[in-house]
């Protein structure tokens, strides 16, 4: 096993790690704002970045959507799919933080419950985006390395499946750039033994 | 993927390549399936939160038909000089939440004189009691729509200032709250049992929700005949009287 294998093997078991942190941060963050809806679509509101209907879709919904990412996460199902939602997520909390400084508003992003208007000295925005630029992170990974150790999806086999199916290493997308040599091997023996 | 290129040197290896291209297109049909499940759920999910949560905050807003006498349509209770046709005292809205500590400052240093230029008839003051800070905020504010009933809103108003809390650590608790009602003369059950059943609770809720759509950011915000006050005068006693002195009525 040279070393690049060996690290390669590590890569689902990170991805199993940033796949539950995700649902921890999702799970929090919907459940803490789920409660009290007038204060979400306060929080939303207060961004001054979406007309009225768009704050009251956004104030009800986004908790729900929430808990529903940390619900697949958790399991691991489309993976891939979650990380890319994840993603966009935090790229447009990122940018209404980011637009809400620059307008010189004094708010909490809300992003855990709460926000709204604050006092002008207690505003985080630095804080709120350093953190969402690493939830970021988490998410991008997952798109990268979808395939992650016990994930829901790995056994979902595909109809007749095939010998390595079973295999924790097969999550769901490998799309064949990262290992291929390996994964070539694995294929290649097992249909030979079929 | 990297073996397709090459061409299959014989039967066994064209079989391989044939089985693993099969292999991935299930793999692509399953994968597809499942993130369109996936998506197909939380759309589903997002509704089904939009339409729990816009009922629940509907039922919220049935309460509020329940407001104390004498308030505005925008749930702002008026004091001081009647704003009417040909009337000329100015008008001097007050976003203020009890709890926030900057508003704290504003009653310190400009509660008395907003007072008497409201009694002199020379402003009316609308205050618009917000509660975004917290379930104190709510509290106090419901305590103190209890008190516009009874006639004793600026009184009751000052002493709970005067006993401002820490941001939410319970201080507007029921029991503080009738103790300082008590403390002011606010002794009735009519005024016991408004603050232990929170009855304004639902024109707490349209004070705060009518601010925040209104574009209300912070606390303590001025509007002087409608138009904000710069925040430098607001925490200014004699700037701020000077202003309102100066103010025609709009």
């Amino acid at each position: 096993m040279t070393a690049v294998s060996r690290v390669r093997s590590l890569l689902p078991a990170v991805s199993t790690l940033a796949r539950w942190a995700l649902a921890v941060v999702w799970g929090y963050a919907g459940l803490s704002k789920v409660a009290d809806p007038e204060a979400t679509v306060r929080a939303v509101r207060a961004y001054r970045l979406l007309p009225e209907p768009a704050v009251l879709v956004m104030g009800y919904g986004l908790p729900f959507l929430e808990i529903g990412l940390a619900v697949l996460l958790l399991f691991g199902l489309a993976t891939r799919v979650l990380g890319s939602i994840s993603a966009l997520l935090f790229v447009a909390f990122i940018v209404g933080v980011a637009s809400a400084w620059a307008r010189g508003l004094a708010i909490d992003c809300g992003c855990f419950g709460g926000g709204g208007q604050i006092d002008p000295g207690a505003t985080r925005y630095v804080q709120e985006i350093i953190r969402d630029v690493g939830f970021l992170a988490m998410a991008a990974w997952l798109i990268v390395f979808p395939r992650s150790r016990l994930a829901v999806e790995s056994r979902l086999a595909p109809a007749g499946g095939s010998g390595n199916v079973d295999d924790t290493d097969d999550g769901a997308e490998d799309d064949g750039a990262e290992s291929d040599v390996a994964e070539s091997e694995t294929n290649r023996e097992g249909t030979v033994r079929r | 993927m990297s073996k397709t290129s090459k061409a299959p040197k014989n039967d066994r290896q064209r079989r391989i390549e044939e089985a693993r291209r099969r292999q991935a297109a299930q793999e692509r049909r399953r994968r597809l399936i499942i993130g369109g499940a996936v998506l197909a759920v939380l759309v589903v999910v997002a509704v089904i939160g939009i339409v729990v949560q816009s009922n629940r905050s509907g039922s919220a807003k049935s309460t509020a038909s329940t407001r104390p006498s004498g308030v505005l349509a925008n749930g702002a209770i008026p004091m001081g000089a009647a704003v009417s046709a040909g009337q000329t005292a100015p008008t001097l809205d007050i976003f203020e939440d009890f709890q926030c500590p900057y508003c704290g400052q504003l009653e310190q240093g400009s509660g008395a004189d907003l007072q008497q230029l409201a009694t002199a008839g020379s402003v009316q003051l609308r205050y618009h009691l917000l509660s975004f800070i917290g379930l104190d905020s709510v509290r106090a504010a419901n305590a103190a729509g209890c008190a516009v009933d009874v006639g004793a809103f600026a009184p009751y108003h000052a002493k709970l200032y005067a006993n401002q809390p820490k941001e939410n650590t319970n201080g507007y608790s029921t029991d503080n709250l009738l103790k300082w009602g008590a403390e002011v003369g606010l002794t009735t059950p009519a005024f016991t049992d408004c603050v232990r059943t929170s009855r304004y609770q639902g024109w707490v809720k349209q004070v705060q929700d009518q601010s925040s759509k209104d574009g209300i950011v912070q606390t303590p915000t001025l509007l002087l005949n409608g138009k904000p006050v710069d925040n430098a005068i607001t925490l200014q006693p004699a700037q701020l009287k000077a202003a309102i002195l100066a103010a025609k009525g709009g």
